[in-house]
């Protein structure tokens, strides 16, 4: 069995943002020489999230509007969170998007179904953050 | 260590739909010849989740009517992504409920809690779709 790491370097310009990864995501499993395996994708911060869905830009916007109304960033003070810092709202709209997801790999590529694309949310940016790409098999 | 990988499809009759697929997932398990490892069960479609809890009749139907109030279905209008479709309501019904499962092998079996049942769930159906499963181990 062989296992493979990689980190992904995120910074990006806005507060909010979503990232297509799974072409970095596919690179690593190239990199990795692993032929059948899993991958975990996982974001390295607790206001991020590794999802998979659409690459479809009226659905993100939806997203955005989505998780404005489940989990909104103002007025800041409605969270205790925030008498440290700004960002309690990232850490609930992360826990609805999900930390990870687990992709299998076969005969060296992502098995994904026809529409299935992998996402960085980015819900506190504006700095660097991380996401791990950790990877076993054979 | 050894690999395997079936799809299971699905067909429902209904927009929504929620299908207990635990025993196709032991199944695949004993056709693999894997004792001690993991398994991925991922939906392979957007409008889809696999997901772990209770098989309950009562539990399923609060799971309608709670998702529907967290992200109703109509009016289609509200949702951008509806200019192409009318599914946006199940992308993120979909992304409530998760995408995947992963379950650890003991013995040949899967290593569950008293109560754990593995879910198909069906959030925009009338059409053939897929799910897959992944095992690793020795």
């Amino acid at each position: 069995m062989k296992t493979f790491r990689k980190e992904l370097l995120l910074k990006l310009p806005t507060r909010r943002a979503l990232k297509n990864i799974t072409s970095d995501v596919q690179h690593a499993v190239s990199e990795s020489g692993i032929q059948e395996g899993l991958v975990l994708v996982n974001a390295m911060h607790i206001t991020a999230s590794v999802f998979i869905n659409a690459d479809e830009v009226g659905l993100h916007n939806d997203w955005e509007v989505w998780l404005e109304k489940l989990a909104p960033e103002k007025p800041s003070e409605q969270y205790l969170h925030n008498n440290y810092d700004d960002n309690a709202e990232a850490h609930l709209k992360r826990t609805i998007m999900g930390r990870e997801v687990v992709v299998a790999i076969t005969e060296g590529k992502l098995d994904l179904g026809q529409w299935e694309q992998i996402f960085y949310y980015e819900f506190d940016g504006k700095r660097e953050k991380r996401a791990l790409i950790k990877i076993i098999g054979i | 260590m050894k690999t395997y990988r079936k799809e299971l499809f699905f067909n429902t009759q209904t927009r929504r739909s929620i299908i207990n697929i635990t025993s196709q997932v032991q199944h695949a398990i004993d056709e693999s010849g894997i004792k001690e490892g993991l398994v991925l069960v991922n939906a392979m479609h957007i409008t889809a989740s696999v997901f772990i809890n209770d098989d309950e009749r009562g539990l399923h139907n609060d799971y309608e009517i709670w998702l529907e109030k967290l992200a109703p279905e109509k009016p289609y209008s509200q949702y951008q992504h509806n200019s192409y479709e009318d599914n946006a309501d199940a992308h993120l019904k979909r992304t409530i409920m998760g995408r995947e499962s992963v379950i650890a092998i003991t013995k040949g079996k899967l290593d569950f809690g008293p109560w754990e049942q593995i879910f198909y769930y069906e959030l925009d159906g009338k059409r053939e779709k897929r799910a897959l499963i992944k095992i690793i181990g020795s």
